[in-house]
């Protein structure tokens, strides 16, 4: 029911600079999809049409066969940026509440949902505490389990452990696999790195740069659970070099268009 | 979960780069210099005062000595404290309503261009046209008593804490705003939610700008409605009879007032920001 499809998609931002161009693909039900390339290749831009904060120019676009719109005012999407984003005057756990708020659903089930999901994230003791109070992760954390509480059908993570450290960001992986495998939510997930996006997904997207088009989907077959000892797997290594081709593909791709007229 | 995500090792992360004791000893030292410093250049100007004037022999008539300026303050102390209630109620009235005016001008600004461009220009007229061009205008316009003085006081508070609100609203992470885009929240949600909350540290500036303000503004008032109650009207008759030390008493008294008036929304705002995690 939470699969996406796009289908000849088009994008153009108000200064006439493509940031998409003519992109097709299908994400399945329940699927970890990343979307990997370069800064400037359209990969939040398409996040962003997925969640019907921006509207394609043309081409189709659908959430479990339906236009974005429906899944976003039926509050089934959840959203998590590079920054968390929080309202700096709410405690953590109002903060994590706040989608059942804003869909006139607060209350004491909704605080029960909002502390169990804080407690899975490895922040059950810092449910009172404010924003600034937590460290970057910690702050992640929060966000991520905002994103959780409306059980959305899809669930779109814009690069969302880009400013976090290596250590940080590790766990941060760790513990997005140890909550997200046990719901079966569709993610579409916007990275930079190749370890990270191999390490999380069934499927990586490899994106070209201006205009932003698909160079190419690798499968990414390694078991689930997935446990961070998969890092070391000779596998692990393989899948990773397909990607860091696929990647180094487009510089040649863009060395000749450039040569020709 | 990994042990450097638990709070305890945060903190012990934070106290290691920081000796504690020694930090908080720093900033007791510097809040204690934060308020004896000013107070001794208050002492300072007030001996200065009294020095200058004994010693360059000047009449206390022209410009009074510190101790006729508080026997005075003593004599007509009753006078003054009715006085000083007056402007005091003038002042908070046209504080309430100035900044309650801006609050309302500056959400429709945020939704609205169209009367942004449309009213902003008439705001900035008010603001250019010096109080006491003003004060007569309103105080004819006006019926006589405490209304021409609170409005004076409106209008002084009303464009500060226009321009500070409408930045205040406007201000808000536009992530922030796509957040609440992909929640599907209301327009209303939208301003209670999450501009309304982020404009609290905007409201509390607004309201120490105008603080200080208004109360000038209703002093203005009365000084150019000359007739009526408060300190204006006092000030004017005392410069009438040329009783210069009750001149310099009342002015004192209201620039004590100024002080304690800005002094307590300060605090009030420190408070509740640094409870909401607002503090910048």
């Amino acid at each position: 029911m939470g699969e996406i499809a796009c289908e000849g998609l088009y994008f153009s931002y108000p200064n006439g600079v493509r940031a998409l161009d003519n992109i097709s693909l299908t994400v399945p039900q329940g699927a970890f999809f990343s979307l990997i390339g370069p800064s400037g290749c359209g990969k939040s831009t398409l996040l962003r049409l997925v969640a019907d904060v921006l509207q394609p120019e043309a081409g189709q676009l659908t959430i479990a066969g339906a236009p974005p719109r429906a899944a976003r005012t039926a509050r089934r999407i959840g959203m998590v940026f590079q920054e968390p984003v929080l309202l700096s005057w709410r405690k953590a756990v109002r903060n994590v509440e706040l989608p059942l708020e804003l869909g006139g659903r607060r209350d004491a089930a909704g605080r029960r949902r909002a502390l169990a999901l804080l407690e899975r994230v490895g922040l059950g003791d810092l449910a009172e505490r404010l924003p600034f109070q937590l460290s970057g992760g910690q702050r992640q954390r929060v966000a991520l389990a905002r994103a959780l509480i409306q059980e959305p059908e899809v669930l779109l993570m814009d690069e969302p452990f880009g400013v976090l450290d290596q250590i940080t960001r590790d766990e941060m992986n760790a513990a997005l696999m140890r909550v997200w495998e046990a719901t079966g939510i569709t993610v579409l997930f916007v990275t930079h790195s190749i370890a990270e996006a191999v390490y999380l997904s069934d499927r990586v997207a490899v994106f070209t740069p201006r205009p932003g088009r698909i160079r190419g989907v690798i499968d990414i077959p390694l078991p689930r659970p997935r446990l961070p000892e998969v890092r070391r797997d000779p596998a692990f290594f393989e899948l990773e070099t397909q990607v860091l081709a696929a990647l180094e593909g487009r510089q040649e791709a863009a060395a000749g268009r450039a040569g020709s007229p | 979960m990994n042990d450097l995500q638990t709070p305890q090792s945060v903190e012990v992360w934070q106290q290691a780069m920081v000796p504690s004791r020694r930090r908080r000893k720093g900033e007791r030292r510097d809040r204690i210099l934060s308020i004896i410093l000013p107070v001794v250049t208050l002492i300072v100007l007030l001996a200065f005062w009294q020095a200058f004037v004994v010693l360059a022999h000047i009449s206390s008539f022209i410009f009074p000595r510190l101790d006729d300026t508080l026997a005075a303050l003593a004599a007509h102390w009753p006078d003054i404290w009715s006085n000083l209630l007056v402007t005091l109620s003038e002042a908070g009235l046209g504080f309430v309503i100035g900044n309650a005016a801006a609050v309302a001008g500056a959400t429709i600004f945020v939704y609205s261009r169209t009367f942004e461009r449309a009213l902003f220009p008439l705001a900035v007229i008010i603001q250019t046209i010096p109080i006491v061009v003003w004060s007569p205008i309103l105080v004819i316009a006006l019926p006589p008593g405490s209304l021409p003085q609170v409005a004076v006081a409106v209008l002084i508070s009303f464009f500060p804490a226009l321009v500070n609100m409408t930045h205040g609203l406007r201000s808000v992470d536009p992530l922030a705003l796509e957040l609440f885009h992909v929640l599907n929240a209301s327009r209303w949600q939208v301003y209670r939610k999450l501009r309304w909350p982020a404009s609290i540290p905007a409201l509390f500036s607004s309201l120490r700008i105008t603080s200080t303000l208004s109360l000038i503004g209703a002093i203005v008032g009365e000084y150019v409605a000359g007739g009526g109650q408060g300190l204006g009207y006092e000030l004017i008759t005392a410069k009438q009879s040329i009783d210069t030390a009750l001149v310099m008493a009342i002015t004192l008294v209201a620039t004590i007032a100024g002080i304690v008036v800005f002094l307590a929304v300060a605090a009030i705002e420190r408070a509740v920001l640094s409870r909401r995690g607002q503090v910048t």
